[in-house]
């Protein structure tokens, strides 16, 4: 008996599925919007016999087939938005608004999706819309709809495209030139090629990416930008606009017009003050570094750079900031010899800066940037530099560090990092002061008397390319999970360890540095970061550590342990 | 226990009469539902849309085409005929094999085996075994002509316009 109750529950179930679903079948949103397109046109028109076609019209799937376009569209858009064409519709809201003049572009031979994207076969708003999160190309809404004209059109963009030019302009003026390439309009290699980002990307994605360039991708290096949200939204619809090769273009065309920009020498200028200047401004240094009131948050002060670095290091360091520093988030901009001279001497002509007396204010002016107002090396831009400033309430580093050694940081600065030797614009007292006030504010605990250190180990041989090699082995046995593979800082532990682990392969770091102190550092490790003691090695494999490390930074044959060299190195 | 089995022997005669009705009801509405689906079905498999060309297109205002013009469309082989206000819309497929015919002052003429129609479009002399094809003509909501190629109307019906 149950059992056929419950055989009729079911098949009366089912039918009632059935005529669910039959019925909703026969019913679409499209029907109602052509319907209601077809009322209001049949009131609106004075034309009798307009009336009367518009009033015998069935219902039914308007498409466009484009050819011509890359490949084929079937844009159904018409089906829902049947007024695109009809005069009377200018101000209706949509989907039955009457589409702007476009003279040259008729529906019949465009259609809809090469400008406007979304899918044009869909017959809902959801999936005509691309609201589906797998479809690659959602509905593109002004501004970013400007984007799409660069499909054919090349610059200079016709009129009507404000936010893509706008976008175009500040894409040079934040320097993100300097890192991204695009081709045939910037050719950066730190960061993405952007070529044809506008076909990889969703909006949404590109908004993220720049709001947080970390969020997506962990170990990005590209710096959190200051920008208003009116500067955010025409960088994007430039970005959005960015999809390779234009339609009008073929591929040997497009090859060749590449080749040739790729090879066109940046321009001579002359060496004076007032290029240096516009060379300046218009490179977008300051998107990122700061000179006087100007401030891009995101790199070191410039206002009285010029005048603590020789020309030398400034030319030298334009050349190629990420070989010349290394660890240096700047990227290269492709200047000519005559425009780097031009911005050395600019920045040397910098108004005199009046040094405040308290060292307090000293500190504020010159280390808060970098060091943070707090000593907690949390400054505005330290995340942004390698290696990190370092960071003053480490008590235990500095209270093992000599004070002499850091009185000569100061004033000789760290080479090979952004730390700038401050001889010019600081006395060795005053230097001595400045320490001072560091110690009492933010390292605080007294000063513990210094165990004296075991004299250190003669080497036992000279420097070769053998205990170099030895070395090696060594170092992949015992260093690398800090110092990484190739001794460049990015070991497997790293990302946990602050202070980071150094980059073995920092010359210019390396050169100034003695073979005595690596080989203390070695032996006894270095207080208050994650370097042991590496006590559990002989004198031999030490020293040959101290031979690897020669060679990774390209200063061996054994650099003199001259006096110079120890005074001026500094942790 | 007893008691169960004994609620379970009812008369035969009752039970049978209810399992009757009730399984009809079950059945009608599993073949009701069946067949539905299968209507569905067969519906679903009909295309809404081709992808060939489109057989619906406009031609533009009625403005642009001047009285006694007659103006060939190539690509989708029909010709617009003004006369006055009226307007018509004739194929220009040959109903011999195909060819696109021309238009003359008599009427139409097939440059393949050399049929003939007269201005009505039937045929007159030659292997052409039909007359020419007319097609509906109308306008769209905003003005434009509208050419329906999957509409055929009698010969000689025109679409009168008042200017
Ligand atoms: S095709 Fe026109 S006469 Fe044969």
């Amino acid at each position: 008996m149950q059992i056929r109750v419950a055989i009729i529950i079911c098949s009366l179930l089912l039918l009632g599925v059935v005529a669910a679903i039959a019925l909703r079948s026969t019913k679409e949103d499209w029907h109602s919007y052509q319907q209601r397109y077809y009322d209001l046109a049949a009131r609106r028109t004075k034309n009798p016999a307009v009336k009367k076609a518009v009033q015998s019209a069935s219902l039914e799937i308007k498409q466009d087939i484009v050819k011509g376009f890359g490949k084929l569209r079937v844009d159904r858009c018409r089906t829902c938005h049947a007024a695109i064409d009809d005069p009377n519709f200018k101000s209706d809201p949509q989907p039955l608004r009457a589409h702007p003049d476009m003279p040259p572009h008729p529906f019949s031979t465009f259609g809809c999706t090469i400008c406007h994207e979304g899918n044009g076969r869909g017959l809902s708003a959801h999936d005509a819309h691309g609201r589906s999160h797998f479809w690659p190309e959602p509905l593109l809404m002004e501004p970013y709809i400007q984007s799409s004209c660069v499909r054919c059109h090349e610059p200079p963009y016709p009129k009507g495209t404000d936010h893509l030019q706008r976008g175009s302009r500040l894409f040079v003026k934040y320097a993100c030139v300097g890192c991204h390439t695009i081709q045939n309009f910037s050719r950066g290699k730190l960061g993405a090629e952007l070529t044809d980002v506008g076909n990889r990307l969703k909006l949404q994605a590109m908004h993220a990416k720049i709001i947080n360039p970390k969020a997506a991708v962990a170990l990005s290096i590209m710096p959190t930008f200051n920008m208003p949200k009116q500067d955010r939204v025409d960088i994007v619809v430039f970005l959005k606009s960015r999809r390779g090769r234009t339609i009008v273009e073929d591929p040997i065309t497009y090859h060749r017009k590449n080749k040739r920009w790729l090879a066109t020498p940046p321009p001579r200028v002359p060496v004076t003050l007032a290029v240096g200047k516009t060379a300046f401004e218009r490179r977008g240094c300051l998107s990122c570094h700061k000179l006087g009131r100007s401030d891009g948050r995101l790199a070191p002060e410039l206002t009285w750079l010029g005048r603590l670095r020789s020309a030398r290091y400034v030319v030298d360091h334009l050349r190629d900031p990420r070989r010349h520093t290394p660890g240096s988030s700047m990227p290269n901009f492709f200047m000519s010899p005559s425009e780097r001279s031009a911005i050395a001497l600019f920045l040397r002509n910098q108004r005199e800066v009046t040094l405040p007396q308290l060292p307090s204010r000293q500190y504020s002016l010159l280390c808060a940037r970098c060091h943070g107002p707090k000593g907690d090396g949390k400054g505005i831009i330290a995340h942004n530099l390698v290696p990190r400033p370092r960071v003053f309430t480490n008590a235990r580093f500095f209270n093992w560090l000599p004070e002499k050694r850091a009185h000569d940081a100061i004033l000789h600065g760290v080479p090979g990092t952004a730390m700038p030797p401050f001889e010019a614009l600081l006395s060795r007292a005053q230097a001595e002061a400045l320490f001072a006030f560091v110690r009492k504010h933010f390292i605080g605990k007294a000063r513990p008397t210094r165990k004296s250190r075991r004299l250190l180990e003669p080497p036992p041989f000279a420097y070769s390319a053998a205990a170099a090699s030895r070395g090696r082995s060594i170092f992949l046995k015992r260093c690398y999970g800090c110092h990484g593979r190739l001794g460049d800082g990015r070991g497997p532990n790293a990302p946990e360890m602050l202070p980071r682990p150094r980059n073995l392969r920092n010359h210019h770091f390396f050169s100034r540095l003695a073979d005595e102190r690596l080989y203390e550092s070695i032996k006894y490790g270095i207080v208050g970061t994650g370097m042991p003691a590496w006590d559990v090695l002989t004198v031999k494999q030490r020293w040959s550590l101290v031979y690897f490390v020669r060679s990774l930074s390209r200063t061996g044959p054994a650099a003199e342990p001259s006096k110079d060299a120890t005074q001026k190195g500094g942790q | 226990m007893s008691d169960t089995k004994l609620s379970k022997d009812r008369p035969p005669k009752e039970g049978n009469s209810r399992r009757r009705v009730l399984g009809m009801i079950a059945t009608g509405a599993l073949a009701l539902s069946g067949s539905a689906l299968g209507l569905l079905t067969a519906v679903f498999f009909k295309p809404r849309v081709t992808y060939g060309p489109p057989q619906k297109f406009r031609v533009g205002k009625p403005a642009t085409f001047t009285s006694g013009s007659e103006i060939a469309y190539q690509k989708q082989a029909v010709l617009v005929r003004r006369e006055g206000n009226q307007f018509a819309v004739i194929s220009t497929k040959c109903t011999h094999l195909g060819c696109t015919v021309n238009a003359t002052d008599i009427g139409f003429e097939c440059p393949c085996h050399g049929s003939t129609y007269d201005r009505r479009g039937s045929n007159v002399s030659g292997p052409a075994p039909s007359p020419l094809a007319w097609f509906l003509i109308s306008l769209a909501p905003n003005g434009d002509l509208v050419v329906d190629k999957d509409k055929k109307v009698p010969a000689g019906t025109y679409l009168e316009i008042k200017a």
